[in-house]
């Protein structure tokens, strides 16, 4: 926003093609993602690297960190338990209140009814969940029309410690359990399977059975939680 | 007539257009310059995505290189502290002469004015009158560098807040420490940036906004813990043993290696596996860094850490730590005393009703355990290059409200006062009427503050700035002047 475009010959282009096909987005959309540019791998090239590497000229897709929102959410549809209730009142992220002015605490045990999605959650101004607010999400009471995106010590802390991550940790190895019995390779094609929708390779799988024999399965889902596959958009 | 006038609009735009290149141009902008005409030069400071907290270059040779905050919470009164008006013990009872002009309460209808609840005697080789509220801080004003005609433009505690730890009133700005710190990072690799430590009985009125990122990356905001309230998730979860924790950060470690090897030289997802390392550092020296046992019982006895009163213990502790703090690298603290309201004047310094009384309370708290913070700094040698600002939201009225033994919320004019590196001291900047009522003489703005704070990091208040939403945003919005007459 606000500064020089990239491409100018390519935005007259596309204006251009925008008018002449009857103002449709839906056409100017389809234009875009069928071309070649825009279809292109997300790979980074040496070459590119070297010329772009801010991607200024948006030669690739960069691999995207997920809102907060979106990891929260993530992490109780693959722990199974997410409730997907639309509409209604909102869930509290905030410990009950006993002081006479409203003094907010970020909870730090969650149960059923914390587990919807988080854009059920109740937002309040100047005070940010104590677990996914780290991560880049906005306070309440601003207009914000672009998140800004940063990685910071706090967010791993937040992932890889908080009780609700460990909760969210047993729950998912419940649910492989239930799912797959008590095979250990078969919990860990699952478990790729519903994190990152593929299989584990030959090493992955490997460790991944030498995590879980010696320190048991909900440490190795923390992990698959904790990791960048899982919280990436490639 | 309406052509001239275009043609001529058209020259001049072409002259200046091509002023920038041209020979010509570069007499121009220095003669622009030198007359203070040509709008500073934005600096944004380049932030490596790797390792954001590195530290950065100043726009100039600093004279303080960290910045420990005091704030007082709930607006500290200047009549009780250190803006001494004989006419107000003189007067008390009677009516302010000025009320009828554009008085401001807060709260409803004052009543007189009211003599200053402490005695104030000289103190100091300088003689100055401070109060006996704040007997030990007061033995030191030969270090201080007094304003005493800072105003605010609220008298509401939250955006008075703000204003002071941001710059603006409304919720949302990065925090003075934030855009310090997006400014120079850290001469710290384990510890975070810029902490904030709440007072022991909760945190400020505006709370996680004192310290908050606003639109910065927020990476860059403050990160709140005590002694009384560890880091969030610091430790490793209940029952997962040492080695457990090894082995999953190992099997973590693996995995995103494999993955990166995908992505070659992405800064973002290397950012990620460096701030897992980065956290575990965390894990080990912030527990090394609030264990105050090593510390000698000597200066725990300075401090009052091992005072009876836990309010006075804890905030003495905090004050403790914040000099570790900065000991180990830390660029920016801000230390709390007081806390959000917990009915008028309880918890903080909000002497609506019975200011004495209260007063009397939170200053015993306040007192010995930041006058031992001072004297520490300095017989280490960290006053050298550390700023020390002692402030608060606002001030405090000449009258006592109707009906009430306290003093109502003044924006009008008010005394911080700053020591340590690069300030001129002992000194007094400001005045305020004959009653402490309002800045009279060499009137600062919170943007005049804020600008002299980064000044004195080598910072040019004018050109440390983010792009967002449209605007080239500062920290002094578009105000500010670095008061020259109180640098060293």
């Amino acid at each position: 926003m606000g500064g020089r475009p990239s491409h100018p010959e390519l935005l007259e282009w596309l204006a251009q093609k925008f008018v002449d096909n009857g103002w449709s987005i839906k056409k100017l959309h389809r234009l875009i993602v069928t071309s070649k540019a825009y279809r292109q791998s997300g790979k980074p090239r040496s070459k590119g690297l070297e010329v772009d590497a801010g991607n200024r000229l948006l030669w690739r897709f960069r691999p995207r960190r997920l809102e907060a929102e979106a990891i929260r959410d993530s992490i109780l549809q693959v722990s199974g338990v997410l409730d997907r209730t639309m509409g209604g009142p909102g869930f509290s992220l905030f410990q009950e209140n006993t002081n006479y002015v409203r003094v907010y605490e970020p909870k730090e045990n969650f149960g059923p009814a914390d587990w919807r999605r988080m854009i059920y959650s109740h937002r309040v101004r100047m005070e940010q969940d104590g677990i996914f607010g780290v991560f880049d999400r906005p306070d309440a009471g601003l207009i914000c029309a672009r998140r800004t995106q940063s990685t910071t010590p706090l967010q791993a802390l937040n992932l890889f410690n908080s009780n609700f991550v460990s909760e969210q940790s047993k729950l998912f190895s419940k649910r492989l359990i239930s799912e797959t019995g008590e095979q250990v390779d078969d919990q860990i094609q699952l478990a790729f399977q519903y994190t990152f929708g593929r299989l584990p390779a030959e090493e992955e799988l490997n460790a991944g059975r030498k995590l879980i024999n010696e320190h048991g399965l909900p440490q190795f889902c923390r992990v698959l939680f904790n990791s960048n596959e899982f919280l990436f958009l490639p | 007539m309406r052509e001239a006038y275009h043609a001529a609009m058209l020259n001049r735009r072409n002259f200046l257009g091509s002023a920038g290149s041209g020979l010509s141009g570069i007499a121009l902008s220095q003669l622009l310059a030198s007359h203070g005409l040509l709008a500073a030069e934005s600096k944004r400071p380049i932030v490596d995505p790797l390792s954001p907290n590195a530290p950065r270059e100043p726009h100039f040779r600093p004279k303080a290189k960290r910045v420990i905050v005091v704030f007082c919470s709930g607006a500290l009164s200047q009549l009780e502290t250190f803006d001494y008006k004989p006419e107000l013990v003189k007067r008390a009872g009677q009516p302010l002469p000025s009320m009828a002009e554009g008085f401001k309460s807060f709260q409803g209808e004052n009543g007189n004015l009211a003599a200053p609840q402490f005695e104030f005697r000289p103190r100091g080789d300088v003689g100055k009158m401070t109060s006996d509220l704040l007997p030990r801080i007061g033995e030191l004003v030969d270090d201080f560098c007094f304003i005493h005609s800072l105003t605010s433009k609220t008298n509401t505690h939250g955006p008075g807040e703000n204003f002071m730890s941001t710059g603006f009133t409304l919720d949302g700005f990065p925090s003075m420490g934030a855009w310090s710190t997006y400014a120079l990072g850290s001469e710290s690799d384990n510890l975070p940036s810029f902490v904030a430590l709440p007072d022991p009985r909760g945190v400020p009125q505006s709370s996680v906004n004192n310290w908050g990122p606003g639109f910065l990356p927020a990476v860059f905001q403050g990160t709140p813990f005590n002694m009384q309230k560890p880091i969030g998730n610091l430790s490793t979860p209940a029952g997962v043993p040492q080695a457990t924790d090894q082995a999953a950060r190992q099997y973590l470690k693996f995995l995103n290696e494999r993955h990166q090897g995908n992505f070659s030289g992405d800064t973002e997802l290397a950012a990620r596996i460096a701030s897992y390392e980065l956290a575990a550092r965390m894990q080990l020296s912030v527990p090394e860094v609030t264990d105050l046992s090593s510390e000698p019982a000597s200066l725990r006895k300075l401090y009052g850490a091992d005072s009876s009163d836990p309010v006075k213990a804890g905030f003495a502790k905090n004050c403790m730590l914040a000099r570790k703090l900065v000991e180990n690298g830390v660029r920016f603290v801000q230390l709390f005393n007081g806390a959000y309201a917990m009915g008028e004047g309880v918890g903080n310094w909000d002497g609506h009703r019975q200011l004495k009384k209260q007063y009397a309370l939170h200053g015993e708290i306040l007192d010995q355990p930041v006058a031992a913070l001072i004297r520490d700094l300095k017989s280490r040698g960290l006053f050298e290059d550390t700023l020390f600002a002692f402030v608060t939201e606002f001030g405090r009225m000449p009258t006592f409200q109707k009906g009430a033994s306290g003093r109502d919320h003044n924006p009008d004019g008010f005394t911080v006062f700053l020591t340590g590196a690069g300030v001129k001291a002992p000194y007094s900047f400001g005045r305020t009427d004959e009653f402490g009522h309002r800045a009279v003489e060499n009137v600062v703005t919170m943007h005049d503050f804020h600008a002299t704070l980064l000044h004195l990091l080598g910072l040019n208040h004018e050109s440390l700035s983010f792009y967002h939403n449209g605007i080239e945003r500062r920290l002094t919005d578009v105000h500010g002047r670095v008061l020259a007459e109180i640098l060293a």
